[in-house]
């Protein structure tokens, strides 16, 4: 079974390296003077500026969950401790994992014209493993 | 199938832009084939090496290098300032390339 931080540090990966990626394209074609600049084109500007804005706001997002989590005073349950501070981490960091994919699979999806239902499945399947996980993470505590 | 003329050919970047004068799409022909190559030389390298070859990730890697190709291939202008690999030609490439690395980094 595949663990919640495999997943996210994937997509969290994934997201850095299509971002390095165009960054690089964007750096290299601005410096030397390129006659049809990528940073021309609408849809790639876009998904640079949001998984740009994805990512950067991890940061804050890791920071605000920590202080929550640290916050909460351990409640004994039947066999174990609950903390129910760890829901708000897994619901906020189970959307930044959709929010990555939708970014980077928009590329894709709309230049190779990408039929709809393959990523909707694609979109299933990674719903199910992300709930998986995060059932695991809020049983079992990891 | 018409070419233009082999003429006015000043430059080397003009010799790289003639060819998508006869096809448009000639580049990302080319690409693919350099993409096929690198990806069986990468496998059976591999091969070679580990007891298990990884062909995902061999598509992966050779999906970077093609971009980077590619992005090559956007700076360098004939005297008309047309590129050798035109934005829409280049946009083709870095999608495939992104759906590879996609699957790439799913499989890990």
């Amino acid at each position: 079974m595949v663990k919640f931080e495999d997943i996210f540090g994937n997509f969290a990966f994934i997201g850095l390296v299509a971002l390095a990626l165009i960054s690089v394209i964007f750096i290299v074609q601005g410096n030397n003077d390129a006659s049809q600049p990528l940073s021309d084109n609408e849809l790639v500007g876009d998904t640079y500026g949001n998984l740009s804005d994805t990512i950067g706001s991890l940061e804050g997002t890791g920071s605000t969950q920590y202080g929550l989590f640290s916050k909460e005073k351990p409640t004994p349950g039947f066999g174990a401790i609950v903390m129910f501070t760890i829901v708000s981490v897994g619901k906020t960091f189970g959307n930044v994992i959709f929010t990555i994919f939708t970014f980077l699979i928009k590329i894709p999806l709309i230049v190779l014209g990408i039929e709809q239902t393959i990523v909707a499945m694609i979109m299933s399947f990674l719903t199910i493993s992300v709930i998986i996980a995060l059932w695991v993470v809020y049983k079992f505590g990891g | 199938m018409v070419c233009s003329a082999f003429t006015n050919i000043n430059s080397i970047g003009d010799l790289l832009v003639w060819p998508t004068g006869c096809n448009y799409y000639i580049y990302l022909i080319v690409f693919a084939v350099v993409f096929v190559v690198l990806f069986l030389i990468l496998y059976n390298r591999q091969k070679e090496q580990e007891v298990v070859a990884d062909p995902i990730s061999s598509l992966g890697v050779s999906s970077i290098a093609v971009i980077f190709l590619a992005l090559t291939g956007t700076l360098i202008k004939n005297s008309a300032n047309i590129p050798m690999v035109q934005q829409d030609i280049f946009l083709y490439t870095f999608a495939v390339g992104i759906i590879f690395i996609l699957i790439w980094f799913f499989k890990r």
